[in-house]
């Protein structure tokens, strides 16, 4: 157990003094399909410190969301054993993951997943009384739909939201449970650059402000916002380091 | 299932009319029903074979194929157990047991019940007992009676003549059972106790099968007029025989009836799987979209929802059978103990159930295909949106402006429920024709219970131990046999009844038949009601007959009634006002004081007495010490009647009982079916739900109160349904098929508690049992389908 806690002060993006948020030891996720196995994942071996804003990168099919679902607790592994917030995930039981996903990790998915039954401001309230806070969550909601600059649609269903829009209430609606660590499924996928550009920010902004941000994209340009850029292919890191294009600001990036 | 318990219930009751049928033909056929009977007047007798030698007379006696000689006469029976006395009229039935016979009227006991009469029996002081009568005392197949007398008899066994399958009083009163003892004896037995050796006086015949039965009626008839027999015969055809007619007119109300509850199961279950399979086919509109975009032909599509409809019907269909044969097995039992028939043919009738299942396999292939049909209208685009956009927000500004609950993890289950108005709206009327059909049927039991309580409380008033004693003939109430009656130990008070038969209407109405009793409405041992000033000329009426005339106090009505005329009565019809209405659920008792007997020209007459045991005795006492007063045809306690009255309706209340449990299991199948469709339905904001680290209980817990919410919705719509259903049954079904009784308009507490426990309660536990499938949910994979 203390071996595994212990921080690895070689991986890249390690910021002396940092504890670990994430940790991943020879971790692989396979699916058994007909005869044979489909490996999702493979042999992972991963850590991630509390702050850090890492990008994961690869292309359609490498293993991004399940890697993501991984880490979230969502999904469990077939070998190998996960570390986050330094509980070990591996044989936790159904309660212990639930709590674990309420206090330590915020969703946000690839496909919104918002209510579609309540409103835009209802659908990030809803997180934080989930996460315990019952009250002044209204207000908590509404800061955080402000923060990703959707002041005006809080009363709007997500019916009646672009899905940009919608993916910005799913990113305020991870941020307002103040989970340390935040993932997010291709948040940026759906965006134009402006808004795109703001949801980067307020991502950013949160790793400065202590969170863990894991961001999946196959989009390389994004990556270059990013501490640490890791890239996966057929279930495998096949490299990880600082943006290999050299690190850019939010508001230099052109996609 | 659904529609498995809809067409097997539906079969099932629907069948029952066929099965009275085929069983009262198979019934009669066996105890040889009479084709035509020849009756001799009351009193008169002839010579053993007199009448037979008459029959040689008829143009063409070979059309009659068999003919026996009975005696038959009335006499007071006195079947009491040690447990209770049972002293009522009853009838002697002397029958030719000679040659294996009797062929017609061959008395037919059920295996348990005792011995059918046999040669050596002719005779012998050996008779059985007639079901009905035996059935209400619970009198075993063992013992004696005494009769009239003071001959005895052994009872060998309880028999079922076909003339008393049904028993009705002489004036055609029902349920006449517990006041008359018909007894099957030998005819020389029969003769032995009349004292009147080789005498008969009733002639039964079947004839062959091609005769014009009124034809001969005419001439025999006409033979025995012409005869020198001087019987005075009245010749009956089967179907002036009350018991015969009543039995096969009961048929047709009796369908008329249940095909009404048959057809309420049925369109709840018909509705209830339209809804159910259109939501299915609902849930695969998207694929059928995806479809459409990719350019496949409609009639590619369509088939495979289709076949799923096709394959939900004959499922139904199959299931059906098996539920049909279980509801069979159910009422059989409720048929045979109200209609204590010697056969019982109770198949499942494949008639009502192919017309059933026809409806059955109908109903799924169309709720599948008409859902089928509108999405491969739609354009692609249309089916494959996700959320249906702007054009359906359902109750959205209404959600906006609701500020309760404030909990926006409240407001979820507000928000499934007003957000999508047709599904909730397709959910509810689910629940509710369930809760509905429930309703109508216990509202049903609950009407009858509580018109019987109030027919208790009317009949038992005053005075609960009031005997009724009934009277040979017409007497005058300050006679010898009144007195004496009144001058027996264990009679209290007394007072004179004339009861007559009559007729009421008013001007230009058609009327019905009732039974007039004239008594004393100021200070009798009963009365109907109190508050009349009887010094007032008029009657009173009950509550259905006015209602029924449209007639209030102080209306005048007319009743037709016999007037004393020298020593007989003829029929004269008086305009009478109405002085009082009495509140019996029944139309016929019409009452008046004996004050007005005057204008009868029966002045001071009567034919019952009602009595109150003195203090210290019992009805029984009563019973026992008037038996053997000359003159005293019957005594009956009260409480009888009301018995009678209950049993009368257990036919009802036992069909009732069984349709109640099929419309729970359908309630709750459809509740739970409903539910689950929902849970199918959300299974991605469950999966979002538990990706925010919500635990599964708390998860059930919105499940639940959203479910709460469609079944509160669903059950108020099926509590109005119901109660409306049940009001048109209780006024327009009931007065067509029972004019003789009002039933209360009453849904019980209990009802509604019943009501809500299946449309809120169950249908809120629902979601407790998709719990599996909540918990095996492969949550990432649900999350992961792009919709
Ligand atoms: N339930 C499953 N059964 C079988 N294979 C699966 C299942 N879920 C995922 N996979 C496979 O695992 C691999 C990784 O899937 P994953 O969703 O993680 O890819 P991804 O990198 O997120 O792709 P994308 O960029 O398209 O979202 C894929 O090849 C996928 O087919
Ligand atoms: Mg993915």
């Amino acid at each position: 157990m203390e071996s595994i806690l212990s921080p690895d002060p070689a991986h890249p993006g390690h910021r002396p003094g940092a504890a670990t948020a994430v940790k991943l030891v020879g971790v692989s996720r396979f699916y058994e399909v007909g005869e044979g196995r489909v490996y999702a994942l493979r042999d992972i071996d991963l850590e991630v410190d509390e702050g850090e804003f890492v990008v994961v990168l690869g292309p359609s099919g490498s293993g991004k969301t399940t890697l993501l679902n991984m880490i979230g607790a969502l999904d469990v592994a077939s070998e190998g054993r996960i570390i986050v917030a330094e509980r070990d995930v591996t044989g936790a039981s159904r309660r212990e993951l639930s709590r674990l996903r309420r206090d330590t990790v915020a969703f946000v998915f690839q496909t919104f997943n918002l209510f579609p039954t309540l409103t835009a401001v209802e659908n990030v309230q809803c997180a934080v009384e989930i996460s315990g806070r019952r009250r002044g969550a209204r207000r908590v909601a509404e800061d955080a739909l402000a923060s990703v600059g959707l002041s005006g649609r809080g009363l709007h269903y997500p019916s009646e939201l672009s899905g940009g829009e919608q993916q910005r209430v799913a990113i305020a609606r991870a941020l307002a449970t103040g989970n340390p660590i935040l993932v997010a499924d291709e948040p940026t996928g759906d965006l134009d650059f402006r808004t795109g550009v703001q949801v980067l920010e307020v991502l950013q902004q949160l790793a400065r402000a202590g969170h863990t941000v894991i961001v999946v994209t196959h989009n390389r340009e994004i990556s270059r916002v990013a501490d640490r850029v890791i890239e996966l292919s057929s279930g495998r890191i096949v490299s990880d380091g600082p943006p290999l294009e050299g690190r850019a600001d939010v508001a230099d990036l052109r996609w | 299932m659904v529609i498995a318990i809809g067409t097997g219930v539906y079969s099932a009751l629907s069948g029952t009319a066929t099965w009275r049928r085929v069983s009262n033909d198979a019934s009669f056929a066996a105890t040889g029903m009479y084709d035509l009977r020849v009756r001799g007047t009351e009193g008169l007798y002839a010579d053993r074979g007199a009448m037979l030698t008459v029959l040689e007379s008829l143009p063409d006696p070979s059309l009659i194929e068999h003919a026996e000689e009975r005696l038959i006469f009335d006499t007071q029976v006195d079947a009491s157990t040690s447990a209770k006395s049972i002293r009522v009229p009853g009838r002697v039935i002397g029958l030719d047991v000679s040659e294996g016979g009797p062929q017609l009227t061959s008395v037919a006991v059920a295996d348990d019940q005792g011995r059918a009469l046999v040669a050596a029996d002719d005779g012998q002081p050996v008779a059985l007992v007639e079901r009905n009568f035996a059935d209400f005392y619970g009198l075993q197949a063992d013992g004696t009676v005494r009769l009239g007398g003071g001959a005895t008899l052994d009872l060998v066994g309880i028999g079922m003549g076909p003339e008393y399958f049904f028993i009705t009083t002489e004036d055609g009163g029902f349920f006449a059972q517990a006041n008359f003892a018909a007894l099957f004896t030998s005819l020389t037995t029969a003769q032995e106790i009349a004292d009147r050796p080789g005498a008969v006086n009733d002639l039964v015949l079947r004839v062959r099968d091609e005769v014009d039965i009124e034809a001969l009626r005419a001439d025999v008839q006409a033979a025995f007029d012409g005869s020198s027999l001087g019987l005075g015969v009245t010749v009956m055809t089967a179907s002036d025989e009350d018991a015969y007619r009543v039995l096969y007119e009961d048929i047709k109300n009796d369908r008329k009836f249940w095909n009404v509850f048959a057809g309420l199961i049925l369109a709840g279950a018909a509705f209830a799987a339209f809804n159910l399979s259109s939501r299915m086919v609902d849930s695969q509109r998207r694929e059928v979209g995806i479809g459409l975009a990719l350019g496949a032909s409609r009639v590619q599509l369509a088939w495979r929802p289709l076949l799923v409809g096709i394959e939900i019907g004959i499922a139904g269909v199959l299931l059906g059978i098996a539920v049909g044969s279980l509801a069979v097995a159910l009422l059989r039992p409720v048929y045979l103990e109200m209609l204590p028939l010697p056969i019982w043919r109770t198949g499942f009738q494949w008639q009502p159930f192919l017309r059933g299942a026809g409806l059955g396999f109908v109903i799924p292939v169309v709720a599948t295909a008409w859902p089928v049909w509108r999405s491969t209208r739609m354009t692609p685009v249309d089916a494959v949106a996700t959320v249906h956009r702007s054009t359906n927000t359902g109750f959205a500004h209404i959600l906006r402006v609701l500020r309760w609950p404030r909990s926006a993890f409240r407001r979820m289950p507000v928000g499934n429920v007003l957000r999508a108005p047709r599904r909730t709206l397709l959910t509810a009327l689910g629940i509710g024709a369930a809760v509905a059909t429930l309703v109508a049927v216990l509202g049903m039991l609950d009407s009858f219970r509580s018109t019987m309580a109030r027919n208790d409380t009317i009949v038992l008033k005053d005075h609960p131990d009031r005997v009724v004693v009934g009277l040979d003939s017409i007497t005058t109430d300050d006679g010898t046999l009144v007195a004496s009656v009144a001058a027996a130990t264990s009679v209290g008070t007394t007072s004179p009844v004339l009861q007559l038969a009559g007729h009421l209407t008013v001007s230009g109405a058609k009327g019905f038949d009732v039974v007039i009793e004239a008594l004393d409405l100021a200070g009798g041992v009963w009365t109907p009601i109190s508050g009349v000033a009887p010094t007032e000329p008029g009657i009173v009426i009950s509550a259905p007959a006015a209602d029924e005339l449209g007639v209030d106090v102080g209306d005048e009505v007319e009743l037709t009634h016999p007037v004393r005329d020298g020593i007989g009565f003829t029929t004269t019809t008086s305009s009478l006002r109405v002085i009082g209405i009495h509140p019996s659920p029944f139309r016929f008792p019409v009452y008046f004081d004996r004050s007005l007997l005057s204008s009868f020209g029966a002045t001071g007459l009567a034919n019952e007495l009602y009595v109150v045991p003195a203090a210290g005795s019992s009805t029984d006492d009563v019973a026992a010490e008037l038996f053997d007063l000359p003159g005293v045809n019957s005594v009956v306690a009260a409480a009888t009647s009301s018995k009678i009255v209950r049993d009368s309706v257990n036919e009802f209340t036992g069909i009732l009982r069984v349709l109640e449990g099929f419309l729970l299991v359908l309630a709750l199948l459809i509740a739970y079916n409903a539910t689950s469709i929902n849970a199918d339905e959300r299974r991605r904001e469950r999966a979002t739900l538990f990706a925010f680290g919500l635990p599964v209980h708390r998860v059930m817990v919105l499940e639940i109160v959203e479910c709460a919410l469609y079944g509160l919705l669903g059950t108020l719509i099926g509590l109005g349904v119901g109660r409306a259903i049940h009001h048109w049954v209780m006024t327009r079904l009931l007065q067509s098929t029972m004019p003789d009784m009002r039933l209360d308009i009453v849904i019980d507490t209990g009802t509604y508690v019943s009501a809500i426990v299946v449309g809120i309660v169950a249908v809120a536990v629902a979601p407790l049992l998709t719990l599996g499938r909540l918990l095996r949910m492969d949550v990432p994979g649900t999350l992961r389908v792009v919709e």
